[in-house]
């Protein structure tokens, strides 16, 4: 912690000597900024800290974020628009402001959703033929229909979603939760994300990195279908657990011999420590990417029994078994490397994906719901955009950035609702407009975190989550 | 008691719906969060201190109540009563005039009038809304006039050696502390490697020092070490973070930018050479107004292409401007410490830096294009390769009007392709002839003219067949020539200005949207004289960025010089004299010894801007000497937890670079050759030599905090994770560089003490302590086995005595 307030303190750059929470802190996946300062806070006999946390009571503990990445179709999915059948083939009439659009196809007709829409549940929310199984959960959903954003490529887009702007190089939204709130979970990392598949997304690793804040705060990568879940977990090949110990053992002796004789440097012992952990976790993390102990049952809910539903449902199925060990933040791609992006032939490309990640989201809401944790647990679901009215190459369509859909369900969330609309053919979110910082804002809300109470000092700025904008739209909440 | 307050006010907030309530009982944060940002940025450049449109003020609630011709602006509670709120739905007056004010922003002024228009006497440290410097604004020290302080003399001082030293004693007596006694020589040389060249001495180097008792033979080793070509590898890259070096554009599709190295062995040349700072300002802001063409001051400017750059992005007009701000702010953070980014928007909050400020910043880059097709070559051998080109071209004229007929169709196809993505307004820019132009038009072009060449596969990607069959074979024919061809001169990633028209900066949304001309920091502008640019006619370059160079280096500028040599000292300690090394604002710290900052900025101009001897000078101190380890810590540590007063030597975690290095040096693998193209991780060069990509950093560096390529950074992250210790036990680079150690020590043949002390010394830089050697056996085992040494050596290129440096 080199914050400005530790510094203006006078509080040591490292770690002070003797404090458990704040050696967690330097050594673990992170005992959270605002418990570290409510800490402090006492510890400074009174001084005014700028982020007192607590900020407010939580409505969630944790986020399951299923991030359709390239870009599904808000009009194909839930948010219909009879009009745009109407003047399909049609030209955008030109009382619609003419976007800038990512492929720049000029003057190209509308195109048709050919879709069967339903009302479902008590609520009666629309949901299309693509997500029947979504669809039997919609009381527990609130849809936003007005979210928009700045980047109107993949790459700006979903660095956006992530780290709410556009350009590279801020923390990710799950960076801040680690850093707000710290993990729940000393022997498991606290922000963590998987693939549905072995491409990587768009921007690689740095959309789940930490930009200007310390490493300790990005997420970790985990692949569940793999015998090494997450980077370097198993010992080398060929070692035994008993040869691993002692060579541990002749480091933390050696290491112990150096730091008795460096005194009052206790980021040697949060060193000594890391490596304590770092053994903990060869012992501990299996455990909790191992599948073998759920039942056919719960198998099945997530579509682990089907091929075309078994990679999504797998990383669901390892969200739920995650959130139950005190993971803070998980992330999950759905076609990962921009697979939901249809410039052509969106009608076989969405049918494909909707089935992978149909019956998983939904297995995944109906167990968290079954066992008691969905109350507690925000699950997300949506991608860096959603999809224009207009054609391209005559049977797909382009990024919409200014107007898509998210779901949020869960942590809170009042289901059954619809928030805010777009226009008549889904192009511009016109009401109750959500901007990202505003969904950004939203999701620290609900986790009980102020968007603009949450600061990182970085050169001279203090810098926020949602950069300073954003407001937590309480709809959500049923407000 | 202030603290239960607060807290059942944020219950209050919470309790009720409406903003409106939160904005009444937050004792004032709703208004310096979002409204006082609305009207320093909206209203108060007409209605402030310099104009009183209609009679009317918006800088304080005073005024607000009071109003203007039309009577009160805001009355308290009021909303519909309020004239504030017509104007801004613009139902009567139509404010601000330029466009409405997006809903949400509307909706804040309404609710906070609702909540009784609260304005907080201001807490921290907020400026007033003003958009002038006042007085007390210049009284910051950091805009104070540089001087040469006293250096004290404390008595009964047997500790100090040097000027330095004796502020630093005089402060710690002052606080009773009494500073650590000298380290020992063994700690001392490997300290001084790692600091200067950021790799650790050889045994035989190591050896040789500690036996060398003449009186100078410290003042030897740093000479030998300054003119060591490694100093500037380790050096140049402390400046490679600042610059957020990287080698790959970022974005989607993170191209590798295949020249850009250039730019970096040329810091590293520049740290080798002592080039004197201001010389080395100007050659990265202003490189190419340098006459010449001076191939290195080219290969300089490459600071102005480090920037991220989206190849599919058809909102050009957004990726120009957001490039040509990026740069403005790196360029603040890095040369003049202080950052501005904020100002962008709005005056900065807490520093005296003007929303025009940061414009008059941007202004000096605004005639910027950016050149790929300018080789780093000097003018004669320009010439030599062009006439060469152009007997090669003569000579194979035949063939390449052909290759120029059969390709034209693509061409052609491609190029209306191209540009017809993009918006109307930016391809008519394309469709002007370069000399109608302006710059921000030309500007424009370029990025189209990018896209041709890389996006969607390239011009060529569908050939038709017989049309591709052909090509191969007029290829095969043009090789014919190839004798006659020129070597390719080296490529370069540069800049110039636009040689015609400039497009005007103007501040986005302002009223009146005035040209703002390049200038400096208007609250430095009675204390450094400001730099006119003078345009540079053979070149047709409007001199702004050499006006800007100039005046960073500037002998009484207070605040750039006194930056960079923060920027030494920092990383000799680990924490600069200000601590905040690229904030010296209100935000950041201000200097734990002003004076010694003061005195040694003074010293660093007069001795000519040498880096070298300001590194001398602070290694020949008492106080760099000092031993890591104080018998009174504790109770130091009491009156000085952050130990900036520096009664001992911190002890520090090797950066990323040098735990690799350091690894690679004990395995025997690391080739030691200066410069070129940069390498895959794989190869045992150093590290600085590995290519960067910005979406996927090397993972063992990345690991270890190094910095990201995407903002300027001027301390890093030293981060300890349970992530790092895996990949360091388990993973294979690591694993790998224990086997081949463990190799090495087999060839050296010797007993089994004799080996082991070998492997401590390769890796500790030092003999074992019996007892530790004697641990080390039992671990192994007599004979030796070879999986036992590996693990061993895996063991020690783990250990903390490795990973710190004392």
């Amino acid at each position: 912690m080199t914050s400005r307030l530790c510094r203006q303190s006078n509080q040591p750059h490292h770690w002070s000597p003797g404090s458990r929470r704040e050696f967690l802190q330097a050594t673990g996946f992170g005992f959270g900024a605002l418990a570290l300062q409510a800490m402090m806070h006492e510890e400074l006999r009174g001084a005014e800290s700028p982020t007192p946390g607590p900020h407010f009571a939580p409505k969630a503990k944790r986020v399951i974020w299923c991030f359709l990445e390239g870009g599904p179709s808000h009009l194909d999915l839930v948010d219909p628009k009879p009009l745009l059948n109407k003047l399909a083939g049609q030209p955008l009439p030109s009382s619609f402001q003419e976007p800038i659009t990512a492929m720049g196809e000029k003057g190209a007709p509308l195109l048709a959703a050919p879709r069967t829409w339903k009302q479902h549940g008590e609520s009666g929310l629309w949901a299309s033929e693509w997500i029947p199984h979504i669809a039997t959960c919609m009381d527990d959903i609130a849809v936003v229909r007005s979210c928009w954003t700045n980047g109107i490529n993949h790459a700006g887009g979903v660095c956006q979603m992530n780290t709410c702007i556009n350009v590279a190089g801020r923390p990710s939204l799950g960076s801040w939760v680690n850093y707000g709130l710290g993990s729940g979970n000393q022997n498991l990392p606290s922000f963590v994300v998987m693939c549905d598949n072995s491409r990587k997304p768009v921007n690689g690793p740095r959309n789940w990195g930490s930009g200007f804040m310390p490493a300790t705060h990005q997420g970790v990568h985990i692949d569940g279908s793999s015998a090494e879940p997450i980077a370097n977990l198993n010992w080398p090949e060929g070692y035994s657990s008993q040869r691993q110990r002692a060579k541990l053992d002749l480091l933390q002796q050696f290491n112990r011999e150096h730091a008795s004789m460096r005194p009052q440097q206790s980021e040697l012992d949060a060193r000594i420590e890391s490596y304590e952990l770092a053994f903990r976790m060869q012992a501990r993390a299996p455990e909790a990417v191992e599948l073998s102990g759920e039942t056919a049952a719960t198998r099945e809910l997530y579509g682990l029994d089907q091929k075309e539903t078994e990679a999504f449902g797998r990383n669901c199925l390892l969200a739920r078994r995650l959130a139950e060990r005190g993971v803070r933040f998980i992330q999950l791609y759905s076609g990962t490397g921009s697979g939901w992006d249809s410039h052509s032939a969106i009608e076989k490309n969405h049918s494909r994906l909707c089935k992978s990640m149909d019956k998983p989201v939904a297995g995944l809401i109906k167990d968290l719901k079954q066992r008691g944790l969905l109350d507690e647990t925000l699950v997300i679901w949506g991608g860096e955009f959603g999809r224009t009215p207009m054609s391209e190459k005559s049977n797909g369509r382009d990024h919409n950035p200014t107007g898509f859909s998210i779901m949020m369900a869960g942590g809170g969330v009042k289901g059954g609702q619809t928030i805010g609309a777009t226009d008549e053919l889904g192009l511009y979110a016109i009401e109750d407009k959500m901007h990202v910082h505003d969904i950004h804002a939203s999701i620290l809300g609900l986790l009980g975190i102020d968007n603009m109470k949450l600061t990182y000092d970085h050169k001279g700025r203090p810098e926020r989550p949602t950069i300073n904008e954003g407001r937590f739209n309480k709809k959500l909440i049923g407000a | 008691m202030r603290r239960t307050g607060s807290f059942l006010a944020i219950i209050a907030a919470l309790c009720c719906t409406s903003t409106a309530a939160r904005a009444e009982t937050d004792g004032g944060k709703y208004f310096e969060q979002y409204v006082r940002p609305l009207l320093a940025g909206k209203c108060v450049k007409c209605h402030g201190p310099e104009k009183q449109e209609g009679g009317l003020r918006l800088d304080s609630l005073e005024a607000m109540l009071k109003g203007g011709d039309s009577g009160p602006a805001v009355v308290a509670g009021e909303v519909a009563e309020s004239l504030l709120v017509e104007a801004v739905r613009y139902e009567s007056f139509e404010m601000p005039p330029s466009a409405p004010l997006p809903e949400e922003d509307v909706a804040r002024f309404v609710d906070w009038i609702a909540a009784g228009a609260v304005w907080p006497e201001h807490g921290e440290a907020v400026r007033e809304v003003s958009g002038v410097i006042s007085e007390s604004d210049r009284q910051w020290w950091a805009f104070q006039p540089l001087r040469r302080p006293e250096v004290p003399a404390p008595e009964e001082d047997s500790w100090s050696r040097t000027e330095i030293d004796r502020f630093i004693y005089d402060r710690l007596v002052s606080e009773g502390i009494e500073p650590a006694p000298q380290a020992a020589k063994e700690q001392l040389v490997r300290r001084v490697y790692y600091d200067l060249i950021g790799l650790p001495p050889t045994p035989e180097e190591l050896a040789h020092f500690v036996a060398d008792e003449s009186p100078d033979a410290w003042e030897r080793l740093i000479d030998r070490l300054l003119e060591d070509h490694r100093y500037g590898e380790h050096w140049g890259r402390y400046w490679l973070d600042l610059v957020r070096y990287a080698e790959s554009d970022g974005w989607n599709q993170d191209a590798y930018r295949p020249h850009i190295w250039r730019y970096r062995d040329y810091v590293v040349r520049s740290f080798n050479d002592d080039k004197p700072y201001p010389q080395f300002v100007r050659e990265q802001l202003a490189g190419d107004e340098i006459p010449g063409p001076d191939p290195e001051a080219l290969a300089a400017t490459g600071y102005l292409r480090l920037g991220i750059y989206e190849y599919n992005q058809r909102d050009a007009r957004s990726l120009w401007d957001d490039s040509i701000n990026e740069i403005t702010d790196v360029t603040a953070d890095v040369f003049i410490g202080m950052g501005m980014a904020c100002a962008r928007c709005h005056d900065h909050k807490f520093d005296p830096i003007l929303q025009k400020d940061y414009f008059q910043l941007r202004a000096f880059f605004e005639p910027l294009i950016w050149r790929d097709d300018v080789p780093m070559a000097t003018e004669e051998e320009l010439a030599a390769y062009e006439r060469q080109h152009a007997a090669w071209l003569d000579a194979s004229a035949e063939v390449q009007q052909e290759i120029e007929a059969l390709l034209k169709p693509y061409y052609d196809r491609k190029w209306v392709s191209t540009v017809e993505k993009f918006p109307l307004d930016i391809q008519a820019c394309f469709h002007k002839p370069v000399e109608e132009r302006t710059s921000w038009e030309h500007q424009m072009a370029y990025l189209i003219g990018r896209q041709f060449e890389e996006e969607g596969g390239g011009p060529l990607k569908s050939m038709k067949k017989e049309d591709k069959a052909r090509y191969e074979e007029l290829k095969k024919q043009l090789a014919e020539f190839d004798h006659l061809k020129p070597e390719p001169l080296p490529g370069l990633m540069t800049v110039a200005d636009f040689p015609g028209t400039l497009s005007p900066t103007l501040i986005p949304d302002s009223a009146d949207q005035e040209p703002i001309p390049p200038g400096f920091l208007t609250v430095l502008s009675e204390v450094v004289e400001p730099v006119e640019p003078q345009r540079i006619d053979e070149l047709k370059s409007s001199g702004r960025r050499t006006a800007l160079a100039e005046w960073i280096g500037k002998e009484d500028n207070p605040l750039t010089t006194r930056v960079i040599v923060n920027r030494i000292w920092q990383q000799h300690f680990g924490q600069g004299i200000v601590p905040t090394a690229s904030d010296f604002g209100h935000l950041g710290l201000p200097p734990t010894h002003p004076d010694l900052l003061d005195w040694l900025t003074v010293t660093f101009v007069e001795e000519g801007w040498s880096f070298k001897k300001l590194h001398k000078r602070i290694l020949m101190s008492a106080v760099w000497q000092q031993s890591s380890l104080h018998s009174r810590a504790a109770e130091n540590q009491v009156k000085d937890p952050a130990e900036s007063l520096l009664w001992r030597f911190p002890v520090r975690r090797l950066n990323a670079e040098q735990i690799r290095d350091s690894m690679l040096i004990a395995s025997g693998e690391l080739e030691h050759h200066c410069g070129g193209p940069s390498v895959d991780g794989a190869a045992p060069r150093r590290s600085l030599y590995v290519k960067f990509y910005r979406n996927n950093p090397d993972t063992f560096l990345q690991l270890f905090d190094v910095a990201n390529g995407l903002k300027s950074v001027a301390e890093r992250n030293r981060t300890t994770t349970p992530i790092q210790s895996l990949m360091m036990l388990n993973g294979d680079w690591t694993l790998t560089r224990a086997k081949k150690m463990a190799e090495r020590l087999q060839e050296h043949a010797g007993s089994p003490h004799e080996m082991l002390k070998t492997a401590f010394r390769l890796s500790w830089g030092r003999e074992p302590t019996p007892s530790e050697l004697e641990q080390s056996l039992a671990f192994v085992g007599e004979s030796l086995p070879e999986d036992r040494v590996v693990d061993l050596c895996h063991v020690l290129l783990n250990s903390n005595e490795f990973l710190y440096v004392d």
